[in-house]
Parts: structure tokens; sequence; C-alpha cells
């Protein structure tokens, strides 16, 4: 793999190409889900509207007088479902994921609101909307928890025993040095240092807000002779399903566990998705299945859509945190130790919780030395909607708080954040909490110094300064702030995670329509809008030394692709961009042994990179035309198309230990450094975003363009939670399930994002990237946050910074200093 | 999925003034009353949320020619035809340069898309206590015409809200027009501010429009009037009434106006604000008015 600094100017990575996937986009010709061909019912589901109880009887009310007549609507409850599977004797209705406790349809007991408990199916959606009014659900109510960071009473626990882990789904210890030892020797640390600060966080719940909503059409294909089978036919049958989606894995073993059919018997096909996010990592397998169950009770394709509403309302946000940090630190604001307590809300099912609360652990510490560490962790139940995947990933929740609470330090120690973050940063051969030695060459204080310098940081914080002085003299109701926030973010799986993927990538010969030869790049990974066809083909193109309309991209469809694993993780890029590198060398080494290639086909001048394969391993270069006419003969040979396959490999280092949260937790870290300038308005505590620079470390831009937008939408994401949005739960009910209620930001909302970039090449990523999808959702809010309470001089530690958040706190210290 | 896709909607498009209140006086006396559609984007999010209450529309779109646009008349009024939409009165350089308070209401609702197709009757008639529109008008003293097969009558904006949602529009009646008359001072004293959830595509959380006419160091006469801080946007007739003949913004003064506010104005939580933050900003707003109106 070509690796160093450079890039020649042959090189299609590094340049901004044009998304091959942008002209069907914007002109409206490629079909989303809801847009394609479809003749067949419309789904509908029927939810609960209490937050936990037990169904006792569904009543369907006379429709006559709304045109809804209840022979002509199929109606699937968890009655349809078998109680045990033939397959594992397990209870097929539970989602199988991380463990198996949430329903795919509510057999009697509810956790939360909106629990789908029945399906319905009409060929008018319209019939269908009215009819869902009419389904009376019965229900015995049951005592809910509406409050995550507290402990449940006796008639509150629904996940483990009463007792300290009632309703806990996880915990975690992440624990260094004095820690390790003892709590004696840990509390002595703090006994004995300087300063001491403590301080509690909090974030509230975010939507995904993709713009398309999720939706999922099934079809059953039935053997001919079970055409007029039972209601839950005997095989052979085959389920498939297509749809809005990011892992169509994911949604394959949800599926083949549901209705216990082989491997083979189900087909998972993504449709162009608008927008994912995290969103659209777990939760479509519950569509997936919703449409799934009506289809095969009425043997037709079946099309379930949500609305925005229906979307907003059941599926998954991002997990709301408290987290209570403790800092001891010298008297120079050297940070000896941290004792950080965090809780996350998992809502009411486990879901991913525990994976999203390793990795806010993991992060929490950020890149900082600090030898002495307790980072206590746990995940708990309450009755709403369960949480899940969301871009970071549990990162931004912990990096809030300690991204704030080095404000907080430096303060107390009476320095410039900045100074206080410079003197405790890694350098190269130091270790993270986790104890990961970081021995790749970074450079985290020249970095956040550029970061620094385009902020013009020094400057703002002296003419802020003054300027906030002055206003308050003349009455100016305007105040002005600069905030930072430095953190880092790992890419892939967590520890064993990529292990355990065992990630394939398989790249397979074929005739171009101009009748050349070229590839086609066969993955399971998805294009969500961040551009994974437009990197897959870069990397490809160069591999192999084509030009880019000689590659073209799979459509995600499990009966066409290896599992290359899930879209999430920031690892699409990095990952399993580095298999589709390694599986092009393959496809090269298989056209030589076949014959295709010889040594006849190799470059004559060996300057001449125009006319060669840049790819190589082995260090031999092919000349294109031979490449192409090779692949042209091997795309049509009697055996079927001739492949190259990469499976995944571990780089060299370290283990993950699970059990002791030590090791090498990922094979490298993105490293950033955020500046915020804000200002806020004392009349109406509205803050407004003056300028934001977004510095970061990832390894290799493998496309400026589309690197620079996924920093810059990451941070417009981060904006709107750390300024406006909040979801609002009434007894576990979301009262504001819409665009209009739940504040997303408009571009009118947001600066112009001012995006740099470092490059320090990773070894085992395609040409030296590192995953950058996650990073850009880290560090803004504490950079904001950071800025606003710079701007006010008062402390401002709970997201989102409202007006309404910031009046309270102004008229509290006004009313204190009165007092 | 709209729900209006797929069920009885019945719609009516007449092409004459005459015919439309024909149609809608027939409906009336059948007590089948046709509602009136202009832009449509307050209707159809009524629709989206499948909240339509009544199904029988008169489309306005074939009276452009009649109730489009507007006019400047000799005395200075302006005359905001009822099919006139915010993009339209806009693009025109004297409404900018005399009634700014309106531009800047007109330029704040919804973003382009909006404003292309919205009018100013619809933001009326719609009678939301968020309008952006209607409140700049009612502290102009904007008059509504009313117009039905047996004549036209005039209703002050003041006094054309009823109640939540409820106007003095009969059933057979169209708004024909809206006349904002000549402003009697100078641009200076027109003060507009939204407060919205976000910068554009924002419902108003709280706002205020104002007229201040000051005579040489008091305040002689005032249009306050409020958004989303009631029922009804409205004029706050007890704030109105301490701020005739005041001078400075000192303490006592400021007290005193929070306490004639409180008064007139007792706001709600809601999913989009609380009633403290609307009633104190509320009241940093009119103190905002009252520095920038005032003579230098
Ligand atoms: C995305 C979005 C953002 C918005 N943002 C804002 C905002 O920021 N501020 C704001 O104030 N509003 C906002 N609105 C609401 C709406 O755009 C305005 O109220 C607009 O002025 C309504 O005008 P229209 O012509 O579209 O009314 P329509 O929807 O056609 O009608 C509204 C009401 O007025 C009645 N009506 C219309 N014309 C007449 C007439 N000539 N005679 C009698 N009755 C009539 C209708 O029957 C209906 O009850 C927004 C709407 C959307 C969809």
């Amino acid at each position: 793999m070509p690796d160093g600094n450079k890039l020649s100017s042959d090189h299609r990575v590094g340049r901004s190409i044009p998304r091959p996937d942008a002209k069907d986009k914007v002109t409206g010709a490629l079909h989303y889900v809801d847009d394609l061909p479809f003749d067949g019912l419309y789904g509908a589901t029927v939810r609960t509207q209490t937050a936990r109880g037990r169904i006792t009887g569904l009543r369907f009310r006379d429709g006559s007088e709304h045109g809804v007549d209840w022979r002509e609507i199929a109606v699937v409850t968890a009655k349809d479902i078998p109680r045990i599977s033939k397959l594992d004797g397990l209870d097929p209705n539970l989602v199988s994921l991380l463990i198996r406790d949430q329903p795919f349809l509510v057999r009697d007991e509810f956790r939360h609101v909106g629990e789908p408990v029945a399906l319905l199916a009409h060929p008018d959606p319209e019939v269908l909307r009215r009819a869902v009014q009419l389904v009376e659900i019965r229900t015995e109510a049951a005592t809910a928890q509406h409050d995550y960071r507290v402990p449940p009473t006796p008639d509150q626990v629904q996940h483990g025993e009463d007792g300290p882990d009632a309703n806990v789904f996880k915990r975690i210890l992440v624990s260094k040095g004095a820690a390790d030892e003892s709590a004696a020797a840990f509390r002595e640390v703090f006994d004995n240092a300087a300063h001491v600060v403590a301080a509690v966080y909090e974030t509230q719940a975010q939507e995904q807000c993709y713009i398309e909503p999720n939706g999922m059409i099934a079809r059953v294909e039935v053997a001919p002779e079970d055409a007029e089978g039972a209601v839950w036919p005997r095989k052979p049958w085959k389920l498939i399903v297509e749809g809005s989606m990011q892992c169509p894995y994911y949604v394959h073993s949800a599926m083949t566990s549901l209705f216990q059919l082989p491997d083979k018997a189900v087909q998972i096909i993504q449709a162009a998705t608008g927008g994912g996010f995290g969103g659209k990592e777990e939760f479509p397998s519950i569509i997936a299945g919703h449409a799934g169950l009506l289809a095969l009770k009425t043997r037709r394709p079946v099309k379930l859509i949500y609305d925005r509403v229906e979307d907003m309302a059941a599926s998954t946000k991002r997990h709301p945190s408290h987290t209570r940090v403790r800092a001891a630190l010298d008297a120079d604001g050297h940070l000896l130790a941290i004792d950080m307590d965090v809780t996350m809300d998992g809502g009411a099912y486990l879901t991913l919780s525990p994976v999203v609360l390793s990795r806010g652990a993991i992060h929490a510490i950020g890149p900082y030395r600090v030898d002495h560490v307790r980072v206590h962790n746990r995940v708990t139940l309450s009755n709403t909607p369960p949480h899940g995947a969301f871009r970071g990933f549990g990162a931004p929740q912990t990096v809030f708080a300690f991204e704030r609470h080095l404000d907080r330090c430096a303060r107390a120690v009476g320095l410039d954040p900045v100074e206080l973050r410079r003197r405790n940063l890694i350098v190269r051969g130091d270790t993270l909490a986790i104890s990961q030695r970081i021995d790749e060459p970074i450079e985290l204080h020249k970095w956040m110094d550029e970061a620094l310098t385009a902020a013009r940081y020094e400057q703002r914080r002296q003419a802020h300064a003054l300027f906030n002085t002055e206003a308050e003299i003349s009455g100016n109701p305007l105040r002005r702030g600069v905030g930072v926030a430095t953190f880092m973010h790992g890419a892939g799986f967590t520890g064993a995670g990529e292990d355990r993927l065992a990630s394939e990538v398989m790249l397979r010969a074929r005739v171009c329509a101009n009748g050349e030869g070229g590839v086609e790049v066969c993955t399971a990974n998805t294009e969500i809008g961040q551009g994974a066809i437009t990197v897959f083909t870069q990397i490809a193109a160069d591999a192999l030394g084509l030009p880019l309309d000689a590659i073209s991209i799979a459509r995600p469809d499990t009966d066409q692709v290896p599992n290359s694993g899930p879209t999430v993780a920031s690892r699409t890029s990095m990952v399993v961009g580095h298999l589709v590198a390694r599986a092009s060398d393959d496809l090269v080494r298989n056209l030589e042994v076949s014959g295709a290639l010889s040594d006849d086909d190799l470059r004559s001048d060996p300057d001449d990179d125009r006319a060669s394969a840049l790819s190589d391993a082995h260090g031999r270069k092919y000349r294109t035309d031979r490449l192409r006419r090779a692949l042209c003969t091997a795309a049509t040979q009697e055996s079927g198309p001739l492949e190259g396959w990469a499976t995944y490999e571990r780089p060299p280092g370290g283990q993950w230990d699970d059990v002791a949260y030590k090791g090498i937790a990922y094979g490298t870290f993105a490293w950033a450094t955020y500046v915020a300038d804000v200002e806020v308005d004392l009349t109406t505590f509205q803050t407004r975003i003056v300028d934001f620079v977004a510095s970061q470390e990832i390894g290799r831009v493998l496309n400026p363009m589309l690197a620079e937008g996924q920093i810059q939408g990451g941070v417009v994401q981060a904006m709107g939670w750390a300024l406006l949005e909040e979801q609002i739960y009434v007894d576990g009910q979301m009262r504001n399930p819409n665009m209009t209620n739940y504040v997303v930001p408009t571009f009118a909302d947001v600066p112009d994002v001012r995006v740099l970039f470092q490059e320090s090449p990773y070894a085992y990523g395609p040409w030296g990237a590192k995953g950058i999808g996650e990073l850009p959702m880290d560090g803004p809010a504490p950079a904001i946050l950071n800025a606003i309470s710079s701007a006010l001089g008062i402390d401002i530690d709970a997201l989102p910074a409202s007006p309404e958040r910031l009046m309270r706190a102004v008229l509290n210290a006004q009313a204190q200093e009165i007092r | 999925m709209s729900s209006i896709a797929h069920s009885a909607v019945r719609v009516s498009r007449p092409t004459s003034l005459a015919e439309a209140l024909d149609q809608l006086a027939d409906a009336a006396v059948r007590d089948a009353p046709l509602r009136p559609l202009a832009g449509g984007t307050d209707i159809m999010v009524e629709a989206n949320h499948g909240g339509l209450r009544q199904r029988d529309f008169l489309d306005l779109s074939g009276l452009k020619a009649a109730l489009g646009g507007f006019t400047w008349a000799h005395d200075g009024s302006l005359r905001i035809g009822a099919m006139c939409t915010y993009a339209t009165l806009l693009a025109d350089a004297r409404s900018h340069a005399e009634l700014p308070i309106l531009m800047q209401a007109a330029g704040l609702v919804g973003a382009t898309q909006i404003q292309a197709r919205g009018t100013f009757a619809g933001n009326v008639e719609n009678g939301s206590p968020a309008a952006d529109a209607a409140p700049a008008l009612l502290a102009l003293d904007a008059v509504v015409h009313l117009q039905s097969s047996r004549g036209e009558r005039t209703v002050p904006l003041e006094a054309y809200y009823t109640g939540y949602r409820s106007t003095a529009r009969r059933a057979d009646e169209l708004i024909s027009a809206l006349t904002v008359p000549k402003q009697p001072g100078p641009t200076r004293e027109q003060f507009f501010r939204k407060v919205g959830t976000r910068a554009f595509q924002a419902i108003t959380k709280v706002g205020l429009s104002a007229r201040i006419t000051w005579l040489d160091d008091a305040i002689a006469d005032t249009r306050i009037v409020a958004t989303s801080m009631a029922a009804t946007i409205c004029r706050a007739r007890h704030l109105e009434n301490a701020l005739r003949g005041l001078t400075t913004l000192d303490q006592a003064t400021v007290a005193g106006l929070r306490r004639a506010q409180d008064a007139d104005l007792r706001p709600l939580d809601d999913v989009r604000s609380t009633a403290a933050y609307r009633a104190e900003v509320f009241h940093r707003l009119v103190c905002q008015a009252i520095r920038e109106t005032r003579p230098s």
C-alpha cells in the first residue's frame, strides 16, 4: 500500500472528485423507498399510548362511519408470532441484538409510549390512518420510571433484580493509577491536591433528523406447493426486504431470527437512503420485521413508511446523560486525578446501550495525561422509547462534561483555558485513561496552536473582555465569548469488535458499458449521504490504476455482497476502504495467477504513473490498457467473473481487555481542536455563533470536499444539540414530534464553519486515512458552552443552552448578587 | 402521506369575485360554509396534521386580478389585496421606506418559499396568536375590508379578533383587502422584534410590534402589540397607558411598566417556551423599543 505524505498528481485519492451519485439526487431521478414502483398494500402500526403496563385486550371499534371495514384490513399481533423459535429455542418476537429484550410486537407487558402492538395492512393509506384510530388498546397500568438518574422503587424494577443493579443495563469502570490500587490511595491524591474542582453536567436526547423518514417494503416469495399454506407457512419461502437503512446485515440477522429462516431465505436490499446518523443502524430491523409480518400474513408486498411525526415519536434518539466530575490539580494546573460518574438514559430496552456507554467511557478523559483515573459509567432504564445509535455514540456526552470541566478547572487555578489544556495534553508515548499508549507521531500542541491561530483566539479573548466591560457600563445587551474544546475520536469498532465482525470485501471483474474492462466493488456498506460511493470509487481507482469510470459500486444487497460490517462507527472509509484497497491487490494477483496478466503487461517506464496501475503490495505495476483487457477477459470467463477478496486483519499492537477496560481500544484516533466565538443577547438570551473553527488531524483527506462537508455537517448537527434541540416528554410521551417544535438549525442559524485538516497518515487506513464521521459531533457543544459561559461569566452546565435556560441562569446569578 | 390526498376534499375555483361571493353566500345559507383557500400555507399544515375541520374549499387562485397586488392611495394609505403575497409587497421600495416594521415582519414569515405563497389576509384570518404580519398591521392601525354579496364593511384589525382563532368575519364574507393608513410620525417610531425558535422557519415565542409617538421628550401615544402572549395577538392597554407621558427609564418606571404588562398579559408555558421567559423578554423588548424610538 502506498503511504508517505505526498500523493502524485495522478491520484484520485486526495482530490475532490464529484460524487457519482450527485446528479440523480439533485435531479430527483433517484428512487428512495417511498418512490419505488409499488403494487401492494400499505402498512400501519398501532402503538401504546401510556408509558408502562400490560395489555388486557384489543378492541376494533366499528368503522362503518369512517369508511373502515375491518374485513378488508389485515391485522397482525404478537399472537401471529410463535413463542419458541425452531432455530434456537428463543422467543423469535424479541429483536436479536446484544440481548433479546425488545419485542417486535407487545405480547402483554409494554414499557414505553409508542410501542408497537398491532400491524394493519390495506390498499388505501387513508383508510389505514383512520383504522389505526379505531383500535382501542385496553391496558392495566404499571408504575413507570421517568427519571433515569434515580434508583427505581421496587414497583418500577423492569431489568435485573431489585437492589443496586435494578434497572441498570450495564456498568463499566475505567480505572488507572491509584484508583487501581485502592479507594484510599485514590482519595489521598485528592486530599493532597492544590485544587479540587467538582461539578455536574447534563445533556439531553437528540433526534437524528435524517431528511428521509424510515421506510421498508417487504415481500415474500413462496414456493408453489406452499401457496395455500397455513398462517405461519411451511418452508420453503423467501423474505425480501428493501428499504432505508445503514446496515443490511443487521436487518438480515434480525429477520432470520424473527422468521426462523436460514440465511439464504432472507434477502435485504438497501434502497437509496436519505441520511441515517445512527438512526438507521438498529431501528430499521423492527420496521423490516413489521413489514415482513404483514407481507407474510397477506402474501402481498407491504410498504411501511413512517411520516415525520411517527418517526420522531417512536424511533431511537441520542442517550441523555448526567455526569459528575471531580478533578484534582496541582498548583500549576496539571491534572493529577479525575473521578467521574457517568449515567446515561438507555430508555425502555437495552438495544445498543452498553456499546454506547463503552464509547462514552473510553472517550471521557480525551487526549489528556492523567495518572489517576476512576470513571464509573452506567446506563439505566427509563420508560421512554429506547435510546440508540447516534453519530458520536456516547462520546459527545462525556466529552461535553470533561471539556466544560476543564474550563472550570482553569478558572480555579487562574489559567487561561487554553493554557490549562496545553499543560495536560498528551505527547507521543503517553498513555490515555484506558492505558492505551499512543505511539503514533502526534503533535497535539502544534495542532491546537494551528486552530487557535486560525480562530484568532488570543485577539478575540482580549477584545471580548474589553467589549463586555464597556457593554456592562453602557447598557449594551450584547456579551461576547470564545471557547475551546480539544478532543479525539477512535474510528472503527472498539477493542476486538472488528475481529468479531471479520469484515469481507469483494471486487469483481466486469465489462463496462464501453466494452472495456473494469471492476465492481462489492461491500455491504451503504451510501447514506456521507459519500461512501465516491470514496470507494477513488480508492479502487487508485489501487488498481484504473480511470474512475471503470469502477462501479454494487448496491448493498445481501444476496450479492459480502458482509463488510455495518455503516457505523466512522469505519467505512478507514476500515472498509482499506479492505477495498487490499481486495484490489488480491484481484490483480488473481489475474496474474490466471495468466491474464504477465510480465509483458508491466509498465515499461517506471516513472510513467499515468500508464500504470498504482496499486500493488508486491511492487508490480501494469499498463492500464493491458489491465483493462485482462479484466475484460476475466469478467467473461466461463467459471464466472474473477474476484478479489480481502478479510479484516487486526493491525499489530496490543490487545483490548474488555474486563479490566484497558488496552488498545482503537487502532488510531483522529485528534481535534474546535474554537467557537459567540455573542449572547441579554434582551432575548439568544446565542449567535459568530465564528467557528474546526481543526482536526485525520490521517489523510481522501476527498477534500466530502471531508469538509462531513465536518461541517457534523458541527452543525452538534450546534443544534448545543443550542436548540430538546425532546419534551410528559409522562413518557414526546410532545414535540415534528419539525416545527423540535427545532434543528437552519443555515441562517449557523456561521460558515471553517475547517482545517492536518494529515499524519495511519498505516492501516487507505492512503493513511482515519475515520471522521463522528468526530465533528464531539467538540462543538463544549466549545460553544465554554464560549457562552465566558461571555456571561456564569457556568452553563446543561444542554441545550436555550434562551430559556440562559435567562434562568442570568436571573439566578443576579438574585444571588443582590442577596 | 398527506391525508388530504386520499379523502374527500371539495374545491371550487371561481373566476370572478361576484361568483366567489355568490358561492360563499349559498354555502352559508345551507350552513355548509366554504373555506377560502389563498396561499394554503396555513391550511396545508392543518391538513398534514390530520386536523382539517372543514373539507369544502373556495380556491381564490382564480381571483388574483381582482384581489392580488397592492395600491398606494392619494391619502398615503396602502391597500393590500387579499391575494397579495409577502414576496409581492417585499419588492415594493415605498413599503420599506414607510412601513418598515411590516416589511421586517413579512421578511421573517417562514422563509423564501412561504413568503412566495403566503398572504397577509391569510395571516390575519388564520388568527394565530403567534402570527407575525398581523401584529405589525395592528400596530400600524390597519383595517380589514370584508366583502359579501350584500356589500362591503370594514372592521378595524383591533376589533377583528373575538377569541382564540375566531374573527369577526361572517361565513358569507371574504376579506377583500387590508388597508394601512398613512402613519402619523417618522418611521423611527416603529419597532418590531420577533423572538422565534430559530432564525427562519420559526414560530414566534414572543414578539413586540409597536409604534411609539414622542412629543418633545415624552411619549405621547403608543400601540403596543404582543405576540404569543395571550389567546390572540393584542394591544396591551395598561402598558400603553403606563407609557403615556413617560420620559426616562429609571428603575421605578421600569418596575411600573412590568406591573402594567402583567395586568395585560398572562402568557403560558407550552412546548416552545415558558411563561416566565415570555414575560421577561417581552418586558425587555418594551424597554428596548422605548430606547430605540426615542428622538435623539
Ligand atoms: C413552513 C411554514 C412556516 C411558516 N412560518 C410563519 C411565520 O414565521 N410567521 C407567520 O406568521 N406565519 C407563518 N406560517 C403560516 C402562514 O404561512 C401564514 O399565516 C400565511 O400568511 C398564511 O397565508 P396563506 O395565504 O397561505 O393562507 P391560507 O392557508 O390559504 O389561509 C389561512 C386562513 O385564512 C383564511 N383565508 C385566506 N384568505 C382569505 C380571505 N381572502 N378571506 C377570508 N379568509 C381567508 C383561510 O380560510 C384560512 O383559514 C408558516 C407556515 C408554514 C407552512
